[in-house]
């Protein structure tokens, strides 16, 4: 057999064009969708409202058994019974009153009580059981080992990153927040600073392909030391002429780019930080609070960067609550509730809430069974969405069989999620300004689920 | 034949060759030697006024019937062997689990699933620890020496801390043994 008619003998230029034109395609199809919605820009006014969508990571996994908690008497007892060292007790719980009803009542931690108030006035959702799935996956399916199942399942990084990429089933190349902001970016004018930031450095959800994460902390951008005076200046001029210069080497090149684009940047956010609008609403002390303080500041002065769509990411760890969890836990949810409570605040504040949504993310939930004194790795877990713009006071989505060994148990109470990653987050792309049409774009497997539109947002 | 091409033909060549070798040697189901025990964390020395408990006979493996001997060196809850050395035959056979599932990462769940995977529940049948090692409790956990089933916390798809409860049997005690994947 002449091989040579069944394998073209492909020369090095003609496979690095090949490739080029494998890759340009899905380059295409985005390019295409962007200019989809510079159109939708140009012709509804609406395109123009400024839209900003917050991440806020639980990183560890938290303990959502004790986020949303069965308050009837017999839903109770069950929790109670199941969860012994963990429970919390019912006379702690703050009861809410959903919209609707699958028939049971429940209450919130606690530590709940700003949440429970913005649950009330309708400008919080929970979600139920939500996870990474790879296809809705029953029990029977698990345990036979039938269906693709998320690749280390109960691991953090993995996890975490499946999470942040809605692509379970792939190796990670990009979040599912960055690919969003690829495809919205074309909603801002020329901007001279990122629409993705991220408040806790690096994260998998807002790696793009053209849109670069730009990271600041808590108390504003991250500056060079050493440049100030004379000598400093001078010593910034050589850093600048130095990474200014072409290398051979284009990682040296696009490298030496960057560095000098992101203190351009720095300087010019830096300054634009000082001269903005004072902010009224006090956040908390401590690592989220401070988060998203500097949010609701970015979020103020977006206007000078030309930008109409931000996204941005801020994280809180020490949810791994394997040991002492109760006490930890309470501290943790007070944090996260004081902070949204002061954001949405911020938000008001600022005019913009109806235009502001944050949602809430972590790697799994946990086991609803203890081990003691903690909890361990779980799966679905339950979540918050914020904002002017939200259909709040509901729970959406499905709350699993709170039963041991129950349907939709895999061992310990891990909850298979009855909800995906992918319908969540496309639930928020689509309020974010992306058409049905290019939702696949941001969310590749959306199609293997049956509802890409959750209902939670306006 | 030009000589990029000759190259090509080589390379396939030596592609093939090694192809066969490997189908000549030991069969798929024996294990792959794993790599050497790495470091332990300190293990946190007892209180002096705690009641240190007896090793669980149970659990024990009796000299001479050890499966694990061959496979990982010494033999897993052997009698005058120590529990950090357990720990480092555990984390040698996830090793052996990475080396004949490459790209797969360690198996993950429960204490049950994750024996289950090690007992050969899994693609290749391969089983790295007999099901009926005296290590593996009634529910098919694989158990430390005092009988605790070890606690397996999945850091990431190839990094597992592993630990066990310690001569107290409850985990997350001073008196814990700690395996920290990676430790130098």
């Amino acid at each position: 057999m002449n091989f040579k008619n069944h394998l073209p003998d492909l020369g090095r230029r003609q496979f690095i064009r090949s490739c080029c034109a494998a890759v340009g395609s899905t380059g295409l199809l985005s390019a295409m969708a962007q200019l989809r919605l510079m159109g939708a820009v140009a012709g509804d006014s609406a395109g123009n409202d400024y839209k900003a969508l917050v991440c806020l990571f639980l990183q560890g996994g938290n303990d959502a058994n004790n986020l949303i908690i069965p308050y009837d008497t017999a839903g109770y007892a069950n929790y109670a019974a199941a969860r012994t060292t963990l429970a919390l007790p019912r006379d702690q719980l703050l009861p809410i009153n959903p919209l609707t009803t699958d028939g049971r009542s429940y209450g919130i931690h606690g530590a709940l009580g700003p949440l429970q108030e913005l649950f009330g006035s309708g400008q919080l959702a929970l979600l139920a059981n939500v996870g990474t799935l790879v296809v809705p996956t029953t029990r029977a399916q698990y345990e036979a080992r039938s269906v693709p199942l998320p690749p280390q399942l109960f691991s953090h990084n993995d996890q975490q990153v499946q999470w942040q990429s809605s692509v379970p089933d792939q190796p990670f190349s990009t979040g599912w927040g960055g690919r969003l902001a690829d495809l919205t970016n074309a909603f801002n004018e020329n901007p001279s600073l990122s629409m993705s930031i991220s408040l806790d450095g690096q994260n998998s959800f807002q790696v793009g392909s053209s849109v670069s994460q730009f990271a600041v902390n808590r108390t504003g951008v991250v500056n060079l030391t050493g440049i100030n005076g004379d000598a400093g200046q001078v010593r910034l001029e050589t850093l600048k002429s130095v990474l200014g210069q072409e290398n051979e080497n284009l990682f040296q090149t696009a490298f030496g780019g960057l560095t000098d684009s992101a203190i351009d940047t720095s300087a010019l956010l830096g300054e634009a930080l000082e001269n903005g609008p004072e902010i009224a609403t006090v956040f908390p002390e401590g690592r989220l609070g401070q988060q998203l303080g500097m949010i609701a500041r970015l979020i103020s002065i977006a206007p000078q960067f030309g930008l109409k769509r931000q996204v941005f990411f801020a994280r809180l760890g020490g949810w791994d609550l394997h040991d002492t969890q109760i006490d930890a836990h309470a501290s943790l949810l007070a944090e996260i509730a004081a902070g949204m409570k002061s954001f949405y605040g911020a938000t008001v504040e600022l005019g913009c809430e109806h235009s502001v949504t944050t949602f809430s993310a972590s790697d799994f939930g946990r086991t609803f069974n203890t081990n003691g004194d903690g909890s361990d790795h779980g799966w679905g877990s339950h979540h918050m969405v914020m904002g002017g713009a939200v259909r709040g006071g509901d729970i959406y989505g499905t709350m699993p069989v709170l039963e041991i060994n129950g349907p939709d148990d895999t061992g310990r109470g891990r909850w298979i999620p009855t909800t995906s990653v992918d319908e969540y987050a496309a639930t928020l792309a689509r309020w974010f300004g992306v058409g049905e049409a290019d939702l696949p774009l941001v969310l590749p497997n959306l199609g293997r689920f049956a509802q890409p539109d959750l209902g939670f947002m306006l | 034949m030009n000589p990029a091409r000759a190259g090509v033909v080589a390379i396939m060549v030596v592609l093939v060759l090694a192809w066969g070798v490997w189908r000549a040697g030991p069969s798929r189901e024996a294990p792959i030697p794993t790599q050497p025990a790495r470091n332990l964390a300190p293990a946190i020395a007892h209180p002096p006024n705690r009641i240190v408990a007896a090793p669980n006979s149970e659990f024990i493996v009796e000299p001479g019937r050890d499966p694990l001997t061959d496979l990982v060196g010494e033999g897993l809850n052997a009698i005058g062997g120590t529990v950090q050395r357990d720990l480092s035959i555990v984390s040698d056979l996830l090793d052996a689990w990475q080396t004949n599932f490459p790209g797969q990462g360690n198996p993950v769940g429960l204490n049950t699933e994750i024996t289950a995977a090690l007992t050969g529940r899994n693609a290749l049948r391969l089983e790295l620890v007999p099901a009926d090692h005296p290590a593996i409790n009634a529910t098919g956990e694989l158990c430390d020496r005092w009988g605790s089933p070890l606690v397996f916390h999945q850091i990431s798809g190839t990094h597992m801390e592993i630990r066990s409860a310690g001569p107290d049997r409850r985990p997350y005690t001073d008196d814990d043994v700690i395996w920290v994947p990676g430790s130098p």
